[in-house]
């Protein structure tokens, strides 16, 4: 199949004036994912961030989510980041539903007006991120996807969703994951070719996470947890750390902040053991007032049962508390030894951990806030990541997109003969709505959106400072 | 774990990928280097056997870590020869063609990359290797069929026991029902043959273990004369009530309701699994419903007593004397369910022979046949796991909430 008008002109922006002259050019990058602000959550605030750094290297970046709640149609966040709230259904958990059909028409108008030349989708829980990346592929545009959970092996629902991230994935150019075990897991996962998977971290932002030893109270020794109160996150390990270590050490405080189903064995142990003044439970933290929380304890817990990167204990470690954390899936990965104690998942072994945090707190010989603080801001920052992520989509637009035949190919040698079959069919369905579509609009008549990012676009202060001034320069322009 | 050695991580593209850089539309595209591809799921390659795409990598893959970086028998390096330039070592990729990804992080300038220095499997360090660099330890922590069993036929045959015991007391029972319900069975002489099956078994429960579970658990025998006068006696007075209740109901959902509760007494039954779907109070109502169901079809009330009783003894104390019988006289236990299953297939031959024969095969298939199904499927299993599993609470954390 032709590859559509979409991927036209593309426009000038890494190597206009002011930047390094010569450069390749820039991407008009697509970022969709059902997560997104005001959701509050890692994907969100990867997505936002990623896209504020490549706006700041010249690329033209969009994000496209799904409407919440009263916020929909299309906003503009700071340095013209342009956000389309899709009126699409939510079925479940923020999940958009996904027919693989209905949001071709609305996604082909933005992919359209906007000139994309890469779709970046975000999470294998969001649907409308694998319906993007389908319609993308059907329109010939280049795919990007990232991945930020791991997943088993072992139960019904993770071979059914295992199955479909292979169909995704098969023909998608390229993968980003967010840890090396998570880059296992997707390989495996989705069969890919480990060499269009790249592993680029998650960051955070160390300006935000800074150490303030006069906020902890130094007579006592706190304990802090910050994470959402569910299963997964081993909530059920910290209900038995809590009255052990407590009943060892009169001078130990726990402050847990986060919210979610298992706060009732908390608050359930906190009576049992009658804790009230030592386990303080603060409930739902906004993100504000995660570091506020943070600066106040001198040790960080993570009692994770899995997870792909953890941000969390990069930003206890930004904030210069010793991290304690349970040695599962890209912990390892995320800090180096001096600054993490790695334990076992079970109550013995991260009891273990925290004495031995608490014996080196006494002795004093942990290292000062502040130098943990300059070591870890040091490791990860956004800048790098857009990057390195540019590196992929400069990568990305080297490569050709599938035709038609090659796709269906693909699909049916690739992803088993009957999965592949039926989609197959999907993907010749997928093409002839689109066909019916650039017949009923075709895309020459499809206005072009103002390009509001980036040093030309229309969202800078000469907007503010004076049209008169702007008309002059595009006078001299053309 | 076997080595393949002629599998060179990343030392060709693989097939179906179409050329994803630059370079190898340069280079020649190398089909003709005598590698196979590294890539799990693809299409089979010569040496590993064909494999459903998608089910976990092949089992040549785990072997990818420390296979030498050198094609056999070409004797060219792979990085410059072949791959395309992101795979390769630092060096090779400095020098291989081509922008873009296969140039090394290191192009900023920043990390100057080392030669022989090795890559670790860290975020925090910044690395003079690309981002999408395939170490040879990559999934070198994956780990295979860790909790898969070996089973041995002739255990996997001695546990089946349970289940054809059970299959064989639901058939008992029906049977029992049938001949008392023609006539052929009095229930005085029913009342007897239970009592007598019932003190023997009695008397051997606690024989069999030379009475150490009755001092585990400290129950008199006066509480269980006890229980048991307290069932008897309100078994017998509500026998009446049993006889009428279902008198409004037609026989033939009668039937198809007993069938379907024994057929649920048989699925939720405690056959020593250790699954969500087990529950033997839910087996053990099940079966009492159905007998209850089925008293209520019997001529009088002293029937539908014995009838009641007779469900208790066979469902509810036997399995217990059974399962005691297994754990500690295996032999014995073996002996009594060979005795019981042939003594429930003449109870039905006299009924239907058709119906003893279909019910013997059924019994055979599961002793005999289901185990040797189980033992040669347990070698197509192909159970991948790693560092990505979510980890397993392993204690019991009630203890702190008690």
């Amino acid at each position: 199949m032709a590859p559509g008008s979409a991927q036209g002109a593309p426009a000038a922006g890494r190597s206009g004036p002011g930047m390094q002259g010569g450069g390749p050019a820039a991407h008009i990058v697509c970022m969709v994912s059902d997560f997104f602000y005001p959701n509050m959550g890692g994907v969100e605030s990867h997505v936002y961030q990623l896209s504020q750094c490549l706006i700041e290297r010249g690329h033209k970046v969009l994000v496209v989510t799904h409407a919440y709640g009263h916020r929909k149609g299309v906003r503009y966040l700071s340095s013209g980041l342009k956000v389309y709230y899709l009126p699409l259904k939510v079925m479940y958990n923020q999940s958009t539903a996904t027919t693989l059909f209905h949001s071709l028409p609305l996604l082909r108008y933005i992919f359209v007006r906007e000139r994309v030349t890469i779709v970046h989708a975000h999470s294998s829980f969001s649907a409308m991120a694998h319906d993007a990346l389908f319609h993308a592929k059907t329109m010939g545009l280049r795919t990007v996807f990232t991945d930020h959970s791991l997943f088993g092996f072992a139960d019904v629902s993770s071979v059914l969703t295992n199955k479909l991230l292979t169909v995704s994935l098969c023909d998608t150019n390229h993968i980003i994951c967010v840890s090396y075990t998570s880059k296992e897991n997707t390989v495996l996962r989705a069969a890919l070719d480990p060499r269009i998977v790249s592993v680029i971290p998650n960051a955070v932002d160390p300006t935000d996470f800074t150490p303030d030893p006069s906020r902890r109270d130094d007579s006592t020794i706190t304990i802090v947890v910050v994470s959402r109160l569910v299963y997964r996150k081993g909530i059920d390990l910290l209900s038995g750390i809590i009255p052990e270590l407590c009943q060892k050490y009169p001078e130990l405080h726990f402050l847990v902040g986060g919210e979610g189903p298992k706060r009732i064995i908390l608050e359930e142990v906190r009576e049992r053991y009658q804790l009230h003044d030592r386990v303080r439970l603060l409930g739902g933290l906004e993100h504000q007032d995660v570091r506020n929380v943070l600066v106040q304890g001198h040790i960080f817990l993570n009692t994770s049962l899995t997870e792909a990167f953890c941000m969390a204990i990069v930003e206890a470690a930004s904030c210069g508390l010793q991290v304690v954390s349970t040695r599962v899936g890209g912990i390892p990965e995320v800090l180096p030894e001096n600054l993490i104690i790695l334990c076992e998942p079970s109550v013995k072994s991260l009891c273990d951990g925290l004495e031995k945090a608490i014996a080196q707190l006494r002795s004093g010989t942990l290292p000062s806030p502040e130098t943990v603080h300059k070591e870890v801001k040091t490791f990860y920052t956004w800048r790098n990541v857009a990057e390195r992520t540019e590196k992929v989509y400069d990568r990305v637009a080297d490569e050709v997109v599938l035709p038609m035949k090659e796709r269906l190919d693909r699909l049916m040698a690739h992803c088993g003969p009957v999965t592949g079959c039926i989609f197959a069919f999907f993907a010749v369905l997928n093409f002839l709505l689109l066909v019916f579509l650039r017949w009923m609009t075709p895309d020459s008549i499809i206005d072009v959106a103002i390009d509001a990012t980036g040093p030309k676009g229309a969202w800078t202060k000469q907007y503010f400072l004076g049209k008169k001034r702007r008309a002059k320069e595009e006078l001299a322009d053309s | 774990m076997s080595r393949f050695p002629a599998r060179v991580p990343g030392s060709g593209p693989c097939p179906g990928f179409p050329p994803v850089s630059r370079a190898p539309a340069r280079v020649p595209v190398p089909a003709h280097v005598p590698v196979s591809r590294p890539c799990p799921g693809f299409p089979p390659v010569s040496r590993a056997p064909a494999r459903v795409p998608g089910s976990g990598p092949c089992p040549g893959f785990r072997p990818m870590s420390r296979v030498p970086a050198r094609v056999p028998g070409s004797g060219r390096e792979v990085a410059a020869a072949s791959a395309p330039a992101f795979l390769a070592p630092p060096p090779a990729a400095a020098a291989g063609p081509g922008r873009g990804c296969g140039a090394p992080l290191a192009r900023g300038g920043a990390m100057e990359p080392v030669p022989g220095r090795r890559w670790q499997k860290v975020l925090y360090e910044r690395q003079p290797f690309p981002d999408n660099y395939v170490d040879q330890r990559f999934l070198e922590e994956l780990r295979k069929n860790v909790h898969a069993r070996q089973y041995r036929y002739q255990a996997v045959v001695f546990q089946s026991g349970a289940v054809v015991q059970q299959l064989c007391s639901v058939c008992v029972f029906v049977l029992t029902w049938w001949y008392m319900d023609a006539g052929m069975l009095s229930p005085q002489g029913l009342f007897g043959a239970a009592l007598v099956s019932s003190l023997l078994g009695y008397v051997l429960f606690d024989a069999v273990d030379g009475g150490a579970g009755r001092w585990a658990s400290g129950r008199t025998r006066w509480a269980d004369l006890k229980s048991t006068l307290v069932f008897a006696a309100f078994t017998y007075g509500f026998s009446p009530v049993l006889k009428t209740l279902t008198e409004s109901i037609s026989t033939d959902t009668i039937y198809a309701m007993s069938a379907l509760m024994l057929l649920g007494h048989l699925i939720f039954f405690d056959y020593g699994a250790n699954a969500a779907i087990v529950s033997s109070t839910l087996s053990l109502n099940m079966a009492i419903f159905a007998s209850v169901c089925l008293a209520s079809r019997l001529p009088r009330s002293l029937h539908a007593f014995v009838m009641v009783t007779f469900a208790m003894q066979i469902f509810a104390l036997w399995p217990m004397l059974q399962k005691k019988l297994k754990a500690r006289t295996p032999r014995c236990y073996v002996g009594v369910t060979v005795l019981f299953a042939l003594a429930a297939l003449a109870g039905l031959a006299t009924v239907s022979s058709v119906g003893a024969v279909l019910f013997a095969s059924l019994l055979l298939a599961i002793s005999c046949l289901c185990p040797y199904c189980l033992i040669r499927l347990q070698l197509l299993k192909d159970n991948i796991h790693g560092p990505w599993d979510e980890a397993e609470i392993k204690e019991d954390l009630s203890r702190f909430l008690m």
